[in-house]
């Protein structure tokens, strides 16, 4: 008789499990072009919460960053220190400040003694050991995006694996079409490490054609055109480099789109006015 | 101290006998052999995440048996009545206390050895520089933590059925393991009376999170002052102390 109730919920258990990697109220709502086929069965089990637990290791990975440490707020104006290029332009403090304790009151004393203070990053190969956590935010969510384009960024240009970028970038792409990101950031390493303009150029445009569909602020913008602009110029397209650069220069006004902009022939501007 | 020593034995024979232990280590060994297998963009010599997991697991499971043995001590002596003839050697409470409390300890001690071996031959085999003082500290410290989840398991077991100790043990080391600087923080920050009473609940807490030298292995930080070795130690020792007292006290008013 017991074995019959065990056996019952077994059953009960097996076919819950099956309907529940079946079952995304999310995506069926408001992502339908996303789809589930590319996540892996026992992720599906997380539900919604992937995107969290994808968050989540991507904010370990900037711990890691940071030799372990959390970004704590002593005036530390970007926290997501991982996001690329950003955090060096900040000074940092040496330590992460903290509230001075008197050595009477020992049990806070002990612990911000064993607590660590200090503000440190990964430098040089270092920087290997927050690629796990990246992975693995893509592998949890594969519509993370910024798990693929960080992951591309450290590998290429902090490890020096351009190729594997370039692959798992791609790989982003074919589980992300949409994304202006990834399309940029493979832009961008065709342009700067593999110096192959024409490849670099059709990622950017593309880029650019999505970018203009999504609400976007000119930092995004300016990322884009940049290299596309600059992929125009190794091209020799220069008509169609000094109209991005009259473009960037309206958004950032800037000594150099302006040093660009003149350094073409009277003829070529003549061209393009 | 014989019977002491007596009640420790029949608990680490519970140990080996039972498969709750040998089922964490394999546990263990799978996931961390796992681990080291990974292989991320052919990049050789990531080990950091390995060592986070390896730490994280070793003190769960450590902590997992410390709980779930000690716990069931007190009450299944009481429901299945042996504790009468156990009192009636003639022993005090306070050395039924002490005796179980010991074996809790050895118990959760060799498994906790074990464990750490483990960890450490995963950890040599990482490329990155190893600082030998910090594993002792490591281990000294996981031992620390050990004795005052154990110290505490008892505590509760004194007034408490098994279920409700190894439930509210279970939810003071999240909360600890989650809370602690959030608390540390409002501590720091409020003034008066709040104060006073976070002042209260802030050392009457027991301070777990001292005892976890995770970051510091994983992330290859310098190991902690020795004043700091002391002091931690000195905090278990009066903090376990406290806890077995309280427990003795209790138990000893207790009707049976």
């Amino acid at each position: 008789m017991r074995n019959k109730h065990i056996f019952v919920i077994l059953i009960c258990l097996a076919v819950s499990s099956i309907l529940v990697t079946r079952i995304n109220l999310y995506n069926q709502a408001y992502a339908a072009d996303q789809p589930m086929s590319d996540i892996p069965v026992f992720m599906r089990f997380l539900g919604e919460g992937r995107s969290i637990v994808s968050s989540l290791s991507i904010l370990q990975a900037d711990r890691y960053f940071h030799g372990g440490v959390g970004c704590l707020s002593d005036g530390h104006e970007q926290c997501a220190a991982l996001t690329k290029g950003g955090h060096d332009k900040f000074e940092h403090h040496k330590k992460h400040l903290s509230p001075k304790v008197s050595r009477f009151n020992i049990l806070l004393h002990i612990s911000q003694e064993v607590s660590m203070t200090d503000h440190i990053h990964l430098h040089g190969d270092q920087m290997k050991e927050i690629i796990p956590w990246l992975y693995y935010a893509s592998e949890v969510d594969p519509h993370n995006v910024q798990a693929y384009t960080l992951t591309g960024f450290y590998l290429c240009d902090r490890l020096g694996k351009e190729d594997q970028a370039i692959e798992f970038l791609l790989e982003g792409l074919k589980k992300n079409p949409g994304s202006w990101e990834i399309n940029a950031e493979l832009g961008r390493i065709y342009f700067q490490y593999s110096k192959n303009y024409e490849i670099s150029e059709r990622y950017l445009s593309q880029a650019w054609d999505l970018l203009q569909n999504i609400p976007h602020d000119k930092a995004h913008e300016r990322y884009v055109l940049s290299y596309l602009a600059m992929s125009y110029e190794m091209l020799g397209k220069k008509e169609d480099a000094v109209l991005l650069y009259r473009h960037l220069n309206e958004l950032f006004p800037n000594k150099i789109y302006e040093q660009k902009i003149k350094g073409l022939s009277p003829q070529q501007i003549q061209t393009i006015l | 101290m014989r019977a002491v020593w007596a009640m420790t034995c029949g608990m680490i024979k519970e140990l080996i006998r039972k498969k709750d232990f040998y089922i964490l280590l394999i546990f263990m060994l799978v996931f961390l052999g796992f681990l080291s297998c990974q292989n991320f963009f052919q990049i050789e010599g990531i080990s950091r995440y390995v060592k986070d997991f390896g730490y994280s697991l070793l003190m769960f499971f450590s902590f997992i048996l410390a709980v779930t043995f000690t716990a069931k001590q007190l009450p299944s002596e009481i429901s299945s009545r042996t504790i009468y003839p156990l009192l009636a050697k003639p022993l005090s409470r306070y050395t039924v206390i002490a005796g179980k409390f010991c074996g809790g300890m050895m118990v959760s001690v060799i498994s906790f050895t074990i464990f750490y071996l483990i960890f450490v031959a995963f950890y040599m085999t990482t490329g990155e520089e190893q600082s030998p003082v910090l594993l002792g500290q490591g281990y000294v410290f996981g031992i620390l933590f050990l004795c005052i989840v154990t110290a505490l398991v008892m505590f509760f077991s004194s007034f408490m059925t098994m279920s409700a100790n190894i439930t509210l043990t279970f939810l003071i080391y999240i909360i600890i393991g989650g809370f602690s600087d959030s608390l540390k923080g409002i501590l720091l920050g409020s003034k008066g009376l709040a104060a006073a009473l976070y002042g209260i609940l802030y050392y009457l807490l027991p301070h777990l999170e001292f005892f976890d030298l995770r970051i510091r292995i994983t992330h290859a930080w310098d190991p902690l002052p020795m004043i700091m070795v002391l002091y931690v130690f000195g905090y278990a020792v009066i903090y376990c102390c406290a806890l077995l007292y309280s427990a003795g006290y209790i138990f000893r008013r207790k009707k049976l």
